[in-house]
C-alpha cells in the first residue's frame, strides 16, 4: 500500500531529456530577512573587533575628579564622556565597547565547547541507540536537573574567577541542552531510508554518523546555538553580577550592572546602559535564531 | 446510470490559485462538471494535476492565506458556496459535503477514543444529550460494518488497523447524512484485500443513501469500479470527460489514452509497455496551448499556439483537443 | 535466463529457511520479552542470475522483512542467506567488501532516499568509495556512465537532490545501485511512490537494465500488475510463511491457493465490464505476534477445513517450478 503524495510539484525537475537546470528564482526574499536583528548583531561583531580603535578612551584609566559624570545629553555631561562615568571615573562607552568583547569571546567558547559536545553526545546517543544511549540520556537527565547558576557559582568559586572558569561553567551548563535536542533530530533521521541505503553500500557506522548525520542535524544546531547565545551571554551577566564572573578591572556588562545596583537613584546610567546593551543584544541574537529556524524549515518543503 | 437523476453539485469553471513565493500556482484553471443524485464521478490524473485542489474548493478549504478561488461557481443544490461566509460553510461541511482523505492516521485524532471522536462529531450535527449520541455513535460504526461496536467506542487509534480507522472516517463522514462525499484517495494506504471490502462498503452506503460521491483517486482499476462516469485532469484543467465505458473502451484525449497505456495489467502480459516522456509543465509557468503538447504523439502546430476548445465526442462524452472530430451533441 | 526446475549451477541467492523473529519487550526500568513478531517464518527460495524473483504480499507479510535479512540490514534469527554459497551473515573484511560491490538495494520513498546535503556525484560513488581502490578520476567516469544508463545528463551530478522530480530521484537511486556493477539489486516498491505515467518508464528501464548486464533482481511489490510485468518467478507470502511459488505466467494464470486467489481478485482490473467474481475476505490480517495455529491463513479461508487450523501445511509441488502450502492439495 503506496502512499501517493499529492505534493504540489512546482516543477523544479524535468524529463530526463530536457532542461535539468531549470529552477524559478524566489523573489522577495531580500525582503523577508531580518534587517533589525542583522543589524545589531553586526554592530556587536564590528565594535567588539575594533574595540581598540572606536573607544574614545581606556576602559580602565580611572579619573576620579570625573567621577559619576552623566550622559552627554543631560545637564552636567560632556561629548568627552558620552555615556558618562562611574564611580571611579571611567567612561561608560568604553566600557560598554570593551564589554562587548568580554560578552562576545565568552558566548563563543563557550557555545562551540557547550555546543560540540553536545552534537557529539547528541549523535551518538542517537545513532547507535540501545544501552549507550539509555545511559547517556541519564546523564542528560541529571546535568539538566542542576540549578544552573548555582552549578557555575560552585565552579567559579572553586577554580577561581577568570574567563576559563566561566567559560567551562557555561559548558558544563549547556551541552545537556544540546544533546537532547539533537539525539531527537538524529532519531529522525536514522530512519530515513539513505542512511540504510549507505549501510548497503557498505558505510561504516563512523561514516554514516560523519557524512550522513551530522550534516542533516547541522540544521537544528544551528538554531539551537543562535538560540542560545541569549542565554550563555545573560548566564556570564549574572555571574559576573554575583561577583563569580570576569573579575575587574576587565569589563563585563553584568559587572557593570552590579556596580551600578547602588547608584541606581542618583547616577541611573551606570546600570541602565550596560543592562539595555544586554536585553538588545539578546533580543537580536533571539529573533535571528527564530527567523534562522523559520527560514530553514519550510525551504525544504516546496509551497 | 439513470440520467433523470437531479445534480446535487454543479462546479462551473472553477479557478482555484495558489499565491507563493515562486509565482502563481494555477492549480484548478477551469474546472467544471457535474455530479447527480446517487452517482459516483471519478476525478483522475497524477499528482500535481490539480484533483486534490479541486476537491478543497468545493468545500472551501484551501491552504490559507496561499490559496484562493479566484473565479467560478461552486452550486450545491442550486446554493454558491463560493459566496458563502465562513460560518455559513461551517454548516455546510459535514452535513452537506463531506470529505474522506487518503491518510487515515492523521484524520483522526491519536489522543481521543473513537467513541469520544464520533460523538464529538455527532454533537455538532444532532442536539440529542449525551446517552443518545452514544447510540447514534455504535449505530454509525454498525452501518460501517464495524464488528462489537461497543468495546470498539473505547478503543484508541493506535488500536486500530488502517482498514478500521477509514471505516470509522468513513463513520464520521456520512454520520450528518451528506448529499455529497468527496473521497480523496481513501484507499491508496490500505492493502489491496482491505479496499475491496472498503470500496464495497462505500458503494452499499451509496445505495442506501442515493449519496453523490466524487472519488479522486490515480487508479483506473478503482474508476472502473466505482465510477459511473470519469473526469480526467492534466495541470489544471480536465482534458476529458465522460461515461467510464465509453471511455475506457475509446479513450479519445492522447493524455487519457496514453495514460491508461501504460498501466501494466495484472490480466495479461506484455513485452513492452508504453510510457509518456517528460514531465507536466509547472503549474506556475503553464505553456500557452495544450498543456499536453510537449509530450504528445499527435501534436502539430496548432496545439502548441492555441488551447483546444472542449468538444463533444459522443453522448456525454467530451475531450478538449484538436484532433478530435466533434460528434453532433446528443445529450 | 534459468529455467526452475533445471539442473545448473548453484544459483546466486539461495534462501534456506530463512527466520526472523523480533521480540516484544515491556516494562521500563528491566525489559522483558513477553512475545515474538514473527515477522518472517522459515521460507526458502532460490534467485537465479538474470532472474527476477518477485515477492508479494500485503502489509506484515514478511516481504519486507526479508529484503531487509538479504542485505544485512537485519540478522536472522534462523536460516541462511547464501550468495554463490556462501553465507552472507557470516561476511567479513574483503569478503564482506566485495558483498557490498555485488548486492545493492532501491527503496520505494524517492524523496528519503538520496542524503540531501551530498551532490548526486558522491551518492552514487559511495559503494566505490567505500568498498573499492578506485581512483578518483575512475569514480568520476563510472559516475557519468551510470548516469548515462539510467538516462540522465551528465550536469546531474553536480546538483543536488532537491532539484529533481521523484521519478529523476528513482533514477539516481537507481544509479547509485548499479555503480558497483552489482550482481543483484533487492527492489522494494520501487515505482509505488511514483506517478503513474512515470512508473513505466522506470519499469522499462529495469527491465533494459537487466537484458544488458547480469542482473538480478528481488522485487518486493504490492502491485501485482507490475511484479507480472518485470518478475520471471514470484511468490506469495502471507504473515511470514510462503503460500504459494511459481513461474510468474503460471502463478497468474492458474492460482491456487485461496489466498493468492483473494489477492487476485482484490486486484481490481482496469476494465468496467471485467467479471467480478469477488473474494471478500472477512476480518483483518491477524497480528504476527500470535498468528492463527496450523495455516495462518485459515480464519479467513473461504474453504477452509477442520485439518488447517491444527496442521500447517508443506509446500507441495502441484505442476512443474509450482508449489503452493495448502490442504486442499
Amino acid at each position: 500500500m503506496a502512499r501517493v503524495e499529492e505534493r504540489i510539484d512546482v516543477g523544479f525537475g524535468s524529463s530526463p531529456s530536457a532542461d535539468v537546470l531549470a529552477r524559478p528564482r524566489s523573489r522577495g526574499d531580500l525582503a523577508r530577512l531580518p534587517w533589525a536583528s542583522l543589524f545589531i548583531i553586526t554592530l556587536l561583531i564590528l565594535v567588539a573587533v575594533l574595540a581598540p580603535l572606536i573607544a574614545p578612551h581606556s576602559p580602565t584609566e580611572q579619573s576620579l575628579p570625573d567621577k559619576l559624570r552623566p550622559p552627554a545629553w543631560q545637564e552636567g555631561g560632556s561629548t568627552k564622556h558620552l555615556l558618562g562615568t562611574d564611580v571611579l571615573g571611567r567612561d561608560v562607552l568604553s566600557r560598554i565597547i570593551y564589554g562587548a568583547r568580554v560578552s562576545l569571546i565568552v558566548a563563543a567558547a563557550a557555545l562551540l565547547a557547550g555546543g560540540g559536545v553536545g552534537l557529539m553526545v547528541g549523535i551518538v546517543s542517537g545513532y547507535l541507540g540501545g544501552r549507550v544511549d539509555s545511559f547517556l540520556m541519564r546523564v542528560v537527565d541529571a546535568t539538566l536537573t542542576f540549578p544552573t547558576i548555582l552549578i557555575a557559582l560552585l565552579l567559579a568559586v572553586s577554580m577561581g574567577q577568570g574567563l576559563q572558569t566561566i567559560a567551562i561553567a557555561i559548558t558544563v551548563l549547556i551541552w545537556a541542552r544540546f544533546a537532547r535536542v539533537v539525539r531527537g533530530d538524529v532519531l529522525a533521521v536514522k530512519t530515513r531510508d539513505f542512511v540504510a541505503l549507505a549501510r548497503v553500500h557498505g558505510c561504516s557506522h563512523l561514516r554514516i554518523m560523519a557524512i550522513h548525520i551530522v550534516p542533516n542535524v547541522l540544521n537544528t544546531f544551528m538554531v539551537l546555538l543562535t538560540l542560545h547565545i541569549g542565554f550563555v551571554i545573560i548566564v556570564e551577566a549574572s555571574l559576573s553580577f554575583l561577583g563569580a564572573g570576569i573579575p575587574p578591572p576587565t569589563p563585563s556588562w553584568g559587572q557593570m550592572v552590579a556596580d551600578g545596583r547602588s547608584h541606581i537613584a542618583s547616577a541611573w546610567w551606570l546600570a541602565v546602559v550596560p543592562g539595555a546593551a544586554i536585553m538588545l543584544v539578546v533580543l537580536a541574537f533571539n529573533l535571528f535564531g527564530d527567523w534562522l529556524r523559520d527560514w530553514l524549515d519550510p525551504r525544504l518543503r516546496q509551497v | 446510470m439513470n440520467a433523470a437523476a437531479p445534480v446535487v453539485l454543479e462546479v462551473k469553471d472553477l479557478h482555484a490559485y495558489l499565491y507563493t513565493r515562486w509565482g502563481v500556482v494555477r492549480a484548478v484553471d477551469g474546472v467544471s462538471f457535474a455530479l447527480r443524485e446517487g452517482e459516483t464521478l471519478g476525478l483522475v490524473g497524477e499528482s500535481g494535476c490539480g484533483k486534490t485542489m479541486t476537491g478543497l474548493s468545493v468545500l472551501r478549504l484551501l491552504p490559507e492565506p496561499a490559496g484562493r478561488i479566484v473565479r467560478g461557481q461552486v452550486l450545491l443544490q442550486g446554493e454558491d458556496l463560493v459566496t458563502k461566509s465562513e460560518s455559513e460553510m461551517r454548516r455546510v461541511r459535514g452535513r452537506r459535503i463531506s470529505m474522506i482523505l487518503q491518510d487515515p492516521q492523521t484524520s483522526l485524532n491519536p489522543v481521543f477514543t473513537i467513541g469520544d471522536q464520533l460523538v464529538e462529531a455527532l454533537r455538532m450535527l444532532y442536539a440529542d444529550a449525551a446517552p443518545a449520541l452514544l447510540h447514534r455513535a455504535e449505530e454509525a460504526l454498525r452501518s460501517v460494518k464495524v464488528a462489537a461496536p461497543e468495546q470498539r467506542m473505547r478503543a484508541y487509534p493506535h488500536q486500530m488497523s488502517g482498514g478500521m480507522k477509514q471505516r470509522v472516517v468513513g463513520a464520521i463522514a456520512v454520520a450528518g447524512e451528506p448529499r455529497v462525499l468527496i473521497a480523496d484517495e481513501p484507499t491508496t494506504a490500505l492493502d489491496v484485500t482491505i479496499q475491496l471490502q472498503y470500496l464495497t462498503l462505500l458503494k452499499e452506503i451509496q445505495a442506501r443513501t442515493r449519496l453523490a460521491m466524487l472519488f479522486i483517486t490515480h487508479d483506473f482499476g478503482i474508476v472502473a469500479r466505482m465510477c459511473d462516469r470519469v473526469a480526467v485532469m492534466y495541470a489544471g484543467r480536465i482534458v476529458e470527460s465522460g461515461p467510464t465505458r465509453a471511455l475506457f473502451r475509446a479513450p479519445r484525449h492522447p493524455y487519457t489514452e496514453a495514460l491508461m497505456a501504460s498501466v501494466p495489467r495484472m490480466e495479461a502480459s506484455v513485452e513492452r509497455l508504453p510510457s509518456i516522456e517528460g514531465q507536466p509543465p509547472p503549474l506556475h509557468d503553464l505553456p500557452v496551448g495544450c498543456r499536453f503538447a510537449p509530450r504528445c504523439r499527435y501534436v502539430d502546430d496548432r496545439c502548441r499556439r492555441e488551447y483546444p476548445p472542449t468538444l463533444p465526442v459522443g453522448p456525454a462524452h467530451e475531450a478538449a483537443c484538436w484532433r478530435v472530430e466533434p460528434s453532433p451533441p446528443s445529450r | 535466463m534459468l529455467e526452475s526446475g533445471a539442473i545448473a549451477a548453484e544459483p546466486l541467492i539461495r534462501v534456506e529457511n530463512l527466520t526472523k523473529h523480533f521480540p516484544v519487550t515491556r516494562g521500563l526500568l528491566i525489559a522483558r520479552t513477553t512475545g515474538q513478531v514473527k515477522a518472517v517464518d522459515g521460507i526458502s527460495f532460490t534467485i537465479g542470475r538474470q532472474e527476477t524473483l518477485g515477492l508479494v504480499g500485503e502489509s506484515g507479510c514478511g516481504k519486507t522483512t526479508t529484503s531487509r535479512l538479504l542485505l544485512r540490514l537485519e540478522r536472522p534469527t534462523a536460516g541462511r542467506v547464501l550468495l554463490d554459497g556462501q553465507d552472507v551473515h557470516a561476511l567479513t573484511g574483503a569478503d564482506l567488501s566485495k558483498y557490498h560491490t555485488r548486492v545493492q538495494a532501491v527503496f520505494q520513498d524517492p524523496w528519503s532516499s538520496l542524503n540531501p546535503r551530498l551532490r548526486v556525484r558522491d551518492t552514487i560513488a559511495e559503494a566505490l568509495v567505500v568498498n573499492r581502490r578506485v581512483s578518483k578520476a575512475g569514480r568520476l567516469e563510472r559516475v557519468e556512465e551510470v548516469l548515462h544508463q539510467v538516462g540522465l545528463p551528465l550536469a546531474a551530478a553536480s546538483r543536488y537532490p532537491h532539484e529533481f522530480s521523484g521519478g529523476q530521484r528513482q533514477r539516481i537511486a537507481l544509479a547509485s545501485a548499479l555503480a558497483s556493477d552489482p550482481e543483484l539489486i533487492v527492489l522494494d516498491e520501487p515505482v509505488s511512490a511514483l506517478d503513474v505515467s512515470i512508473r513505466a518508464q522506470i519499469m522499462n528501464l529495469l527491465k533494459d537494465l537487466q537484458a544488458r548486464q547480469q542482473l538480478s533482481y528481488l522485487l518486493v511489490a504490492h502491485n501485482l500488475a507490475t511484479v507480472r510485468y518485470i518478475a520471471h518467478r514470484t511468490a506469495v507470502m502471507y504473515l511470514g510463511r510462503i503460500v504459494e511459488h511459481a513461474d510468474t505466467e503460471s502463478l497468474y494464470r492458474n492460482p491456487l491457493h485461496p489466498y493468492t486467489k483473494a489477492l487476485f481478485a482484490a486486484a481490481l482490473p482496469a476494465d468496467p465490464d471485467a467479471p467480478r467474481d469477488d473474494m471478500i475476505l472477512s476480518g483483518e490480517v491477524p497480528s504476527p505476534i500470535d498468528p492463527p495455529s496450523g495455516c495462518h491463513f485459515h480464519p479467513r479461508c473461504p474453504f477452509a477445513m477442520e485439518q488447517c487450523s491444527r496442521v500447517e501445511p508443506a509446500l507441495k509441488a502441484v505442476a512443474a517450478g509450482h508449489v503452493v502450502s495448502c490442504h486442499l492439495y
